[in-house]
């Protein structure tokens, strides 16, 4: 059975990954496999590769059952899909169709720093597990190098860092993710935007979700009769804490909100069967959309960061 | 005064709740061993710190001075702008406040708190000394709302509140400003 991706690997395919494993369940319990078709791709976002990590490890974690990815046609798409890492479940969790081995083992020679080409730019920083604090450090240093480059004020790069910090922290004391939770950067430039830059990060786990958090800790009495995507909307607003007898956390989703307006940022998140996608522009909220979906353990928050103004 | 910087180890940017925990950990703990009763804690030269570090170092400090840090206070300076709006909304968030003082003319509290705490703390800090009936006289209120006001105060360890004798016999408190 297989779900083909057509022309872009993003945000949204994941919901349509969702949709094909409602629909098929029973079949793909039935032939214990899925491939996913990635051959007619062109492009990727991070949130369409850390939602396919997730969507993955959750038919493993769940039914034991490993996907397939069959790589583009595409070279460029091909080559990037490597270098940002979509192997890195390569094995137990997935197994991989149509893929180019002289740049599969480009790809490993470059992530030990053997090949010579191995690409120092900051406007990339490949899935990266974020387990400890000397990651959230890491990854953190990389992405204010990239708005250092891209002009930054002092005040945009402390929030943002502020924000990554958070959200990976919610990962390794919140979520308890069965796999490492991952981090992943890109920056992109638009001509045809009068060189507009932007940078998309995705954050993902495969642990209990926003709500089981909360079901889990009966922090809140309500929230176990809260759907997945209200639950989203509530700690957006209110920076609900899945801590028990600690009133001193559970900022991360607030401040998302908060800085989105403040920032002029995109965000959407997805946890079990609630999504959340928003857009600010001009400090207002411009666009909204709250859905439920097949529900698929993890947590995915995904942010996109404009620099049109500095320019 | 006990005053502890927070770059005196050479970091600058201060990241997570375990590193809050960590250095929140070793400051009051230094704290109590100095005997001091008022701690200033100096954010110059700090860069940045998220909601979590200063959630850790700020906010849960300042929560135990109803606890077990009761007698003592806390102040706070030398913070840029981003370091304090990250501490404001820590402390804020936690439904408390705290007292920024970087000199006589320059100095504010932050986070949440009442228009009413604020007037009562500000006619504290101008009479130097005071009690809760001379209080709540100068501000037309009464007496029980004037101990609420001073104890919400001195859990915060925004004033010192020290006991005596009263002319009747009984006992009496009396207020001072820790600034």
């Amino acid at each position: 059975l297989f779900f083909r991706v057509h022309n872009v690997l993003n945000r949204e395919s994941f919901v349509d990954l969702s949709d094909h494993l409602q629909k098929n369940v029973d079949e793909i319990f039935n032939t214990n496999n899925i491939e996913v078709d990635l051959s007619d791709i062109r492009f990727s976002e991070p949130a369409g590769i850390v939602g396919l990590i997730i969507f993955t490890r959750f038919l493993y974690n769940e039914y034991g059952i490993k996907s397939i990815i069959k790589m583009p046609n595409n070279v460029e798409a091909h080559k990037y899909l490597l270098n940002a890492g979509i192997t890195k479940d390569k094995g137990v969790i997935t197994e991989f169709e149509n893929i180019n081995n002289s740049m599969y083992l480009q790809t490993i020679l470059n992530k030990l720093g053997i090949a010579g080409n191995k690409t120092t730019s900051v406007n990339f920083i490949a899935v990266t597990d974020i387990v400890s604090e000397e990651d959230i450090k890491n990854v953190n240093k990389k992405f204010e190098d990239w708005m250092v480059d891209n002009n930054y004020s002092e005040e945009e790069k402390n929030d943002l860092q502020v924000l990554v910090s958070e959200l990976c922290q919610n990962i390794s004391q919140h979520s308890e993710t069965v796999q490492n939770g991952v981090f992943l950067m890109q920056g992109y430039t638009y001509k045809s935007l009068g060189d507009e830059k932007r940078c998309i990060i995705s954050i993902g786990d495969t642990g209990i979700g926003i709500k089981g958090s909360l079901d889990k800790k009966k922090k809140i009495n309500e929230a176990a009769r809260w759907e997945d995507d209200y639950t989203i909307r509530m700690v957006l607003k209110n920076g609900l804490s899945s801590k028990e007898d600690d009133q001193f956390r559970g900022n991360g989703f607030f401040n998302l909100q908060r800085l989105a307006k403040k920032h002029n940022l995109n965000f959407y998140i997805h946890s079990h069967g609630g999504l959340f996608y928003c857009e600010y522009s001009e400090s207002k909220l411009s666009k909204k959309i709250q859905q439920t979906i097949y529900p698929i353990k993890g947590t995915q928050v995904s942010f996109e960061l404009r620099t049109k103004k500095h320019k | 005064l006990y005053i502890t910087k927070l770059i005196s180890e050479g970091e600058t940017k201060f990241w997570t709740r375990d590193k809050g925990t960590e250095v929140r950990n070793k400051i009051l703990s230094e704290f109590e061993l100095s005997g001091e009763s008022i701690l200033v804690i100096d954010f110059t030269g700090v860069e940045i710190v998220d909601f979590s570090f200063a959630s850790e170092v700020v906010a849960i400090s300042v929560s135990r001075l109803a606890k077990e840090l009761s007698g003592k206070h806390i102040l706070i300076r030398g913070m840029n702008k981003s370091v304090e709006e990250n501490v404001s909304v820590a402390i804020e968030r936690a439904a408390l406040c705290v007292l920024i003082y970087e000199d006589e003319n320059a100095w504010k509290l932050i986070g949440k708190y009442s228009d009413a705490l604020l007037t009562t703390f500000k006619l504290i800090k101008d009479l130097k000394k005071t009690d809760t009936p001379t209080l709540a006289e100068k501000l037309n209120s009464t007496i029980p709302v004037m101990n609420n006001r001073l104890r919400a105060l001195t859990d915060l360890g925004l004033v010192i509140k020290e006991e005596s004798s009263a002319p009747s016999g009984g006992k009496q408190y009396n207020y001072y400003c820790i600034i």
